[in-house]
């Protein structure tokens, strides 16, 4: 009982709520670039175009937010 | 210090995907047919570009650490999240033969678009199913209660695609029969002698009798009153008074005679859709031909300037005209 305790200590439960608004941010951004790799990957070129402003959108916000 | 993705390459997130699923570097190498040095590669630039560690590296194989594990699940929902789309994407290409919604106002519909639809029918590349909405509501296209709109009321969403495909100009009929009988008004000031019909809907005002001669008058001159195209033509055709028509109107076929007294209507003919409508390549060509159908240099009297129903006769002599409402009135 006590090492599943001790376990259950040890993990980091990372979600929405216990991120910072910069962690997400950040999330939010790699998550896009990841996109933007597989939507250039694949050849699409109107959704790497909304991908590119999205991410643009995404760094001015983290930018700000540095500040 | 944590670093940001910048023009990462989708292959280093899949073998990291792989390294993931496999814990093993050899195994990615076999699995993705790429060098094992190869493999360490891509895995510590990823690491560099992150600036953390997403593996650790033991004997028995590779580990993923607490960051490479969030990594790993933001990569699978993208990759997943990608590959919904692309499923919606397949799914609307098939489609392709899909119905078009098409909302239009009633007489515009049934007397002017519906001879060009069969003709859109004809065609070997147009294979769709139309859905033609005649009403004299508007209809919310934002709501995709239709895919397109005819209508003469100016959209006002900022959010709709919009396109003036031209002009309505509204002139006074009677039958002949009605003229023989009431004889023809010279002026606006003669009209309270005859019998009105008027046609009121959401899109088409009324004629606003009543500013010009009073309620009490305009009361008892308006003596028929619709909301619908063809019931009003038809009222006017069969003698039940005056009424404003389009000045193609006679060209339909039916015993009208347009009456000039100085008075015209203009409105305008919009075409509003919703903005995720124009990605399917059917509806993009729909609304193409619907354009079309309201071109001022085929059909001048969708123009900005009044053309006057005689000048609109001539025009229908037209080899592409001529046969146009044929059918719609009875031959005698």
């Amino acid at each position: 009982m006590k090492k599943s305790i001790t376990f259950l200590e040890k993990t980091e439960v990372v979600c929405h709520n216990s991120q910072t608004e910069l962690q997400r941010l950040a999330m939010m951004m790699m998550q896009l670039d990841m996109a933007l790799a597989l939507a250039r990957e694949r050849g699409l070129n109107d959704v790497e175009i909304t991908l590119e402003a999205a991410l643009a959108e995404t760094r001015t916000a983290r930018e700000r937010l540095l500040q | 210090m944590e670093h940001l993705l910048r023009n990462v390459d989708w292959n280093s997130i899949r073998t990291l995907l792989v390294v993931a699923q496999t814990s093993s570097f050899r195994k990615t190498a076999e699995e993705t047919g790429q060098a094992v040095n190869t493999i360490r590669r891509i895995i510590s630039r990823l690491e560099d570009l992150l600036g953390y560690p997403l593996v650790y590296r033991e004997a028995e194989g590779v580990r993923l650490t607490p960051e490479g594990r969030r990594v790993v699940v933001a990569a699978r929902d993208v990759e997943s999240s990608m590959a919904d789309m692309l499923k919606v994407a397949q799914a609307a290409k098939q489609n392709a033969h899909g119905p078009i919604r098409l909302a239009i106002t009633e007489g515009l519909g049934t007397f002017w678009l519906t001879p060009k639809i069969a003709d859109y029918m004809d065609s070997d590349d147009n294979h769709n199913r139309i859905e033609l909405q005649c009403a004299m509501r508007s209809v919310d296209v934002m709501r995709l209660e239709a895919d397109i709109s005819i209508q003469l009321v100016k959209p006002e969403r900022p959010e709709l695609i919009t396109k003036r495909l031209g002009y309505l100009h509204l002139v006074p009929y009677a039958s002949r029969d009605y003229i023989a009988r009431f004889g023809t008004p010279k002026n606006l000031s003669d009209l309270p002698s005859h019998r009105i019909v008027e046609q009121e809907s959401d899109q088409l005002k009324s004629y606003g009798l009543d500013r010009i001669f009073g309620p009490e008058i305009a009361n008892r001159m308006v003596r028929l009153k619709t909301n619908f195209s063809s019931a009003h033509y038809w009222a006017i055709a069969k003698g039940a008074g005056m009424g404003l028509m389009p000045n193609y109107a006679k060209a339909i076929g039916g015993d009208v005679v347009y009456v000039d007294f100085g008075v015209t209507y203009r409105t305008e003919i919009w075409l509003a859709t919703h903005p995720e409508t124009t990605r399917s390549a059917r509806h993009r060509q729909f609304i193409d031909f619907l354009t079309d159908t309201f071109d001022a240099t085929k059909y001048p009297w969708f123009g900005e300037d009044l053309m006057t129903p005689d000048q609109i006769d001539a025009e229908f002599d037209r080899d592409d005209l001529r046969d146009y409402f044929e059918g719609f009135t009875a031959s005698r």
